[in-house]
């Protein structure tokens, strides 16, 4: 049993090292990633659009992978052998038009039909990222992404990027969050107060938008997907509150991401980073979520007439 | 809407309230003086919630205008069903959001505790919302109309689903209100709330609004 617990640390010390030494930019991109996707995810869950929350960093995927399909068509030229991929500004580009056009085509229709109407653009921008790549000279590129994701290929500019990113989003989730959350329990009250309802919704949207747009060509949509919505939607139903909402998505954002990139950097373990953090963040959540739940219930039951 | 400098907290002027182009109630016009509990009564369906929501600007008027008194501060209780229940808010979290939004915490929260406990709930302030009963989360409702500093105070069927003894409570709360010269609009189809705490009792009888009984109780 020691021996078993002392090859077990040694495992983990072994990917601690891995990280520091080679990871490092990548784990602090999803550290930051995983302290403001879940905060800007928890305003659209509370606002009843975690739906967009999904198509939008697939908007962001399909841009980038539109712009690896045009590159080589009309500048790229094979250079001993080896074609150039587009450059990371060239990706942003390409993920911030996509998401805009994505957004302004979703938001064309009636409010009402809007969440059936981001599931099927999800739909749809997922098929169009393969058809994008499958026609494309960048096949390993894809595979890359599709297998493992970008959180172990970060260098030192495209994290200073994210974290620059991540800290607009959080100052903006900090100045607007109060305003959100009294919208989305009341709107009457939030505009008695002189909240407008639906611009504080709009602009929640665009600054995810921007935000996915940016960080999704990095570290791939599946890292955003994930940490934007699995903690806020499973914390929602097990906080009594809002002032602990926030915090507990938070905290399980931040442990099972960085345990999710161990997990992907543990010797015999080697699980791909994006499963890796899906897989993981989900558990996490649900262990965090289970003391809550237990303790709403037997509050329920303590607070029933007898 | 725009703010008047006369004595009257609330004034209708050709005002015509509904849905779409479904005429409800109007053209109205009529004065609300401040100071007192208004009543808005009338059968399901007249148009009383329509009316005061187009009154304290929540929905367009389909003609006329609403003039809210100098500097009003309006603060409303809607029907519970009209809240997203479900939610991760406690009752002092509901409460809470009846003040400024730029409020510092601890002040926003004294505030709150006080009013919670004017509608003795203090004791479940940590409690989720949705886990209390129908009465609790409309006492709580309650509780942030009067949390928020208002001197115009819409009450919509608020007591409806409130325990007889809870009752009692908010309409003495409203007493004190007007007492501070603040002003109650209260719509209700109940006989018992009329009696106990109207003012004033105006009736939606067909599109028109009449002033039914005057006098204080």
């Amino acid at each position: 049993m020691l021996d078993e617990a002392k090859s077990l640390f040694d495992m983990v010390a072994a990917a601690v090292a891995l990280v520091r030494d080679f990871f490092l930019d990548g784990y602090i991109a999803l550290v930051c990633i995983a302290i403001t996707a879940p905060l800007l995810g928890a305003l659209l869950v509370v606002r009843r659009v975690p739906l967009l929350a999904l198509a939008v960093p697939q908007f962001a995927a399909c841009g980038q992978a539109a712009i690896f399909w045009v590159f080589p068509v009309f500048v790229a030229t094979f250079s001993d052998g080896v074609l150039p991929e587009p450059s990371a500004f060239l990706q942003t580009v390409a993920s911030i038009a996509a998401v805009g056009l994505g957004m302004l085509l979703l938001f064309a229709g009636s409010a009402r039909d809007l969440g059936s109407r981001a599931a099927i653009a999800f739909l749809v921008a997922i098929a169009l990222r393969d058809v994008f790549f499958l026609h494309s000279p960048y096949n390993e590129v894809f595979e890359d992404l599709t297998q493992r994701g970008r959180l172990l290929t970060v260098d030192g500019a495209r994290r200073n990027t994210v974290a620059i990113v991540s800290a607009l989003a959080l100052s903006f989730v900090v100045a607007v969050r109060r305003r959100n959350l009294i919208a989305a329990f009341d709107p009457d009250q939030a505009r008695l107060l002189g909240v407008r309802p639906g611009t504080q919704r709009l602009a929640t949207l665009l600054v995810f938008g921007l935000y996915a747009a940016i960080v999704v060509p990095i570290v791939d949509a599946s890292v955003v997907l994930v940490l934007a919505l699995v903690p806020p939607i499973v914390m929602r139903a097990a906080t009594p509150s809002l002032a602990a909402y926030l915090p507990l998505s938070v905290g399980a954002s931040v442990v099972g991401a960085q345990l999710a990139l161990l997990f992907a950097c543990m010797e015999g373990v080697d699980w791909p980073p994006a499963p890796a953090l899906t897989i993981i963040v989900t558990l996490t959540s649900l262990l965090l979520a289970l003391p809550c739940w237990l303790l709403r219930a037997h509050r329920w039951r303590a607070a029933r007439p007898r | 809407m725009r703010a008047v400098q006369s004595a009257s907290v609330l004034r209708f002027e050709g005002l015509v309230v509904g849905h779409g182009t479904r005429v409800l109630v109007g053209p109205l016009d009529c004065d609300f003086e401040p100071g007192h509990v208004h009543a808005i009564v009338g059968p399901n369906g007249s148009g009383k919630s329509t009316l005061v929501r187009t009154a304290i600007g929540l929905q367009r008027p389909l003609a006329g205008r609403v003039q809210l008194g100098h500097e009003a501060r309006v603060s409303y209780v809607p029907q519970v069903v009209n809240l997203d229940a479900s939610m991760p808010v406690t009752a002092l979290e509901v409460v809470e959001m009846g003040r400024p939004v730029g409020e510092r915490r601890a002040e926003r929260r004294a505030r709150a505790r006080a009013a919670l406990d004017g509608v003795g709930l203090l004791a479940e302030g940590r409690r989720a919302f949705a886990l209390l009963s129908g009465g609790q989360q409309q006492r709580v409702l309650i509780a942030r109309a009067f949390c928020a500093d208002a001197n115009l105070v819409v009450l919509d069927e608020a007591t409806s689903g409130v325990d007889a003894e809870a009752s009692e409570a908010v309409y003495a709360a409203l007493r004190d209100l007007t007492r501070e010269g603040r002003t109650v609009l209260l719509v209700t189809h109940e006989q018992h709330a009329l009696a106990r705490v109207a003012d004033r009792t105006w009736v939606i009888e067909g599109a028109g609004l009449h002033l039914q009984r005057a006098g204080s109780c």
